[in-house]
């Protein structure tokens, strides 16, 4: 069989699928990518038992028959980067082995069994939804950096995806902090979608939204996350389990309200925890009248003060937070202004940084 | 492959297959049993039996399935092994098998995790697993393999539904040596009958010519005299060739097979002296002298030299220096023997 494709539509193909594959892996058949030929299409399979991606290069000739390969990765993509400019690469397949030919010289490789690649097919999928895949993307990038690394708390190494009536909603949280955004979306069929889908494939969907560049069609089934492009498919295996109730965690009594620069704040917060050290990262915020005080001292460090201008008339208060966290939720925001929401000392704080977006942060007891 | 090629394991596959039949698969197992005995190959066609595509309750090994299975690429399936050059499951192992049994299956309806040498994790790595067992997901089944279930912590025991296996029988091994490994007929009944049911030690015993060695070993028994100890050890470094070995491990392996062979012998002897002639013996036949030697000993004295060889191979699980060890237990013995009559300025 003989395959004639464009060297840069070759190179896009593998270098989006080398995402996926895992560069350790415990089974070696994974190590690889799978080629089949159908039609005009070469479409090409990468899983690391976790996301499963197919994506489909659309080839300049195609004549012959074959059931298929799977070659090495990390080699291919070597051979594909370097050839990404060529105007015409042809792809020859005989039994068990691979020619690549393109001006200047050859490759030839030797496929792996095409049998031991897993094949996954979505199954059971009730309904399909369309978003924007930039909307989708920017969604994904305002939750992500909250998920849980701690494996052992399985549901939050995920983020929630909820579908219901005409909004999507994701969700994450570690157990101090919990991130959530909601956006518009159109549902005629008014399909409800609920699962818990691992970060490791909303991350990879930014990356395959960037390369797709329109709209994408996603469902859920019990087990799978589908996403379906107009170059290709993701399937990812949901996480088991049962998401927290989210709704639950966000305060319902915060009466003290700010209005901040958000770069303003983030400068600020940067700054003082500057003076925190890996053992004890605590920043104190301190509300007086127009007034917000940031404070950190660490014992083998020394102390740092930062002030920042807020509307705030009501009486003094105190709160500590983790930097960090404060920072990540104030890094994803792409507004102006952020609001702070303040209840007690002890309870937790809303960070409202967007557009239906906001941010849960547990207070650090300081004293 | 399928549940045909298991033997002498009835119970436990009569087990499993009515399990499979009636859809009641536990979360988590403990196979125990001594090592080559079967128990990973029965945990593999078990799992085959599990994902098959066109038989219920064995496997077919003719589905795409089955022959994934069998070359460990079947997604479903994971099997954990020590990494090379370690004797011990790493927690970093299990972190990514507790990542990856919370993702549901990707093919089937089971995500079967099969950890080898599961007695060889440490107190960190047990409550990783610990974790994973005590809140199972519910398509999970992890089978734990382990030789010993004194080595396996309280808390992952109770919550695993442990299964026996039984040693293969003499005629097995002698059996599958003859014919697989064309032994001769002679070599294969010693082997298969020190081997203890045990297909895998008798193969590695065939390697290391240990029956060669042990019949040396057994003529130096009879002539140690109690002032012997420290020449014997070094003696028996020589002979068995131990510190030409290239690695720890291996040398461990020699060391453990001689140490087997000391407790073979004292064993034959405490057997000689009850006057139960008709236990079977490590010994190629009741000689003059073994039956003089057992004379001179009392079952008290035989005993608690068993009991010094049982501790050290305790020691040598736990990474004891294996020359001290052997030092050590030698002097034990002889101390037994002999009335604690070494002196200590030798």
């Amino acid at each position: 069989m003989n395959i004639k494709l464009t060297g840069i539509d070759f190179h896009k193909g593998l270098s989006l699928l080398a995402g996926i594959v895992p560069s350790v892996a415990i089974k070696s058949v994974l190590q690889g990518i799978k080629f089949e030929f159908k039609d005009k299409k070469i479409e090409l399979s990468a899983t690391d038992l976790e996301v499963f991606v197919r994506y489909y290069i659309e080839a300049k000739e195609v004549s012959g028959e074959s059931k298929g390969l799977v070659l090495h990765a990390s080699r291919l993509c070597n051979i594909a980067r370097d050839w990404a400019g060529s105007d015409e690469i042809l792809i020859s397949v005989s039994e068990g082995n691979c020619v690549l030919k393109s001006k200047g010289g050859y490759f030839k490789l030797k496929s792996d069994d095409v049998e031991q690649f897993p094949s996954v097919r979505a199954d059971g999928v009730s309904g399909y939804i369309a978003v924007d895949g930039d909307i989708l993307s920017n969604m994904i990038s305002k939750v992500l950096y909250a998920v849980s690394t701690i494996k052992a708390r399985s549901v939050l190494c995920g983020v929630l995806l909820w579908v219901e009536e005409d909004a999507l909603v994701l969700v994450a949280a570690d157990g101090n902090r919990m991130s959530i955004v909601r956006r518009k979306i159109l549902n005629p069929d008014k399909i409800k979608i609920n699962g818990i889908a691992t970060a490791k494939c909303l991350s990879f969907i930014q990356k395959f939204s960037a390369e797709e560049k329109g709209v994408l069609k996603f469902g859920l089934s019990e087990s799978q996350l589908h996403v379906i492009g107009s170059k290709g498919e993701v399937i990812s295996q949901l996480i088991d389990g049962q998401y927290p109730k989210y709704e639950e965690v966000i305060p319902k009594e915060s009466d003290k309200k700010i209005e901040v620069n958000k770069e303003a704040l983030l400068v600020a917060i940067r700054m003082a925890s500057y003076m925190t050290n890996e053992g004890y990262r605590v920043v104190r915020f301190r509300l007086k009248k127009n007034g917000l005080n940031l404070s950190s001292r660490a014992a083998d460090v020394g102390e740092a003060e930062q002030d920042v201008d807020v509307n705030y008339e009501g009486p003094d208060f105190e709160i500590s937070f983790n930097p960090d966290y404060v920072i990540d939720a104030l890094k994803a925001s792409d507004v102006g202004n952020v609001v702070i929401e303040l209840g007690r000392k002890d309870s937790a704080a809303i960070f409202r940084t967007g557009h239906e977006q906001i941010n849960i942060i547990m207070p650090i007891e300081s004293e | 492959m399928s549940f045909k090629i298991i033997s002498c394991q009835d119970r436990v596959l009569k087990f499993f297959q009515n399990a499979i039949k009636n859809n009641r698969l536990a979360h988590a197992y403990i196979f125990v049993g001594q090592e080559g005995i079967g128990k990973t190959l029965f945990s593999k066609e078990l799992a085959k039996a599990i994902f098959c595509q066109n038989s219920s309750f064995d496997a077919c090994d003719d589905c795409n399935n089955c022959k994934r299975v069998n070359n460990d690429s079947f997604p479903d399936f994971f099997l954990t092994v020590p990494e090379e050059n370690s004797r011990v499951i790493k927690i970093e192992q299990l972190k990514y098998l507790q990542e990856i049994l919370y993702i549901k299956p990707i093919e089937s309806e089971y995500k079967i995790a099969i950890i080898q040498s599961a007695d060889r994790m440490n107190e960190e790595a047990s409550n990783c697993l610990l974790k994973t067992l005590e809140e199972p997901p519910l398509y999970a089944i992890i089978i734990l393999i382990v030789t010993s279930l004194d080595l396996v912590e309280e808390t992952v025991r109770s919550r695993c539904q442990i299964v026996r296996f039984s040693p293969l029988s003499k005629d097995f091994v002698k059996n599958n040596l003859i014919n697989r490994f064309q032994l001769n007929a002679n070599l294969a009944e010693q082997l298969a009958l020190i081997s203890n049911g045990s297909l895998e030690r008798a193969i590695s015993l065939a390697d290391t010519q240990v029956v060669q060695k042990k019949n040396w070993l057994i003529n130096q028994f009879y002539k140690l005299e109690a002032n012997d100890n420290l020449t014997f050890s070094k003696e028996l470094f020589n002979e068995w060739h131990i510190k030409d070995l290239d690695t720890l491990e291996e040398k461990r392996g020699l060391v453990k097979e001689l140490i087997f062979s000391f407790l073979m012998y004292y064993r034959d002897l405490l057997i000689c002296k009850v006057g139960n002639l008709n236990i079977p013996i490590y010994h190629d036949k009741w000689d003059e002298l073994i039956i003089s030697k057992s004379r001179s000993l009392s079952v008290d004295t035989l005993l608690n030299i068993l009991n010094t060889i049982k501790i050290s191979l305790e020691y040598l699980d736990r990474n004891a220096n294996i020359n001290l060890l052997l030092e050590n237990m030698i002097t034990n013995i002889l101390c037994l023997q002999t009335g604690n009559k070494i002196s200590l300025l030798q």
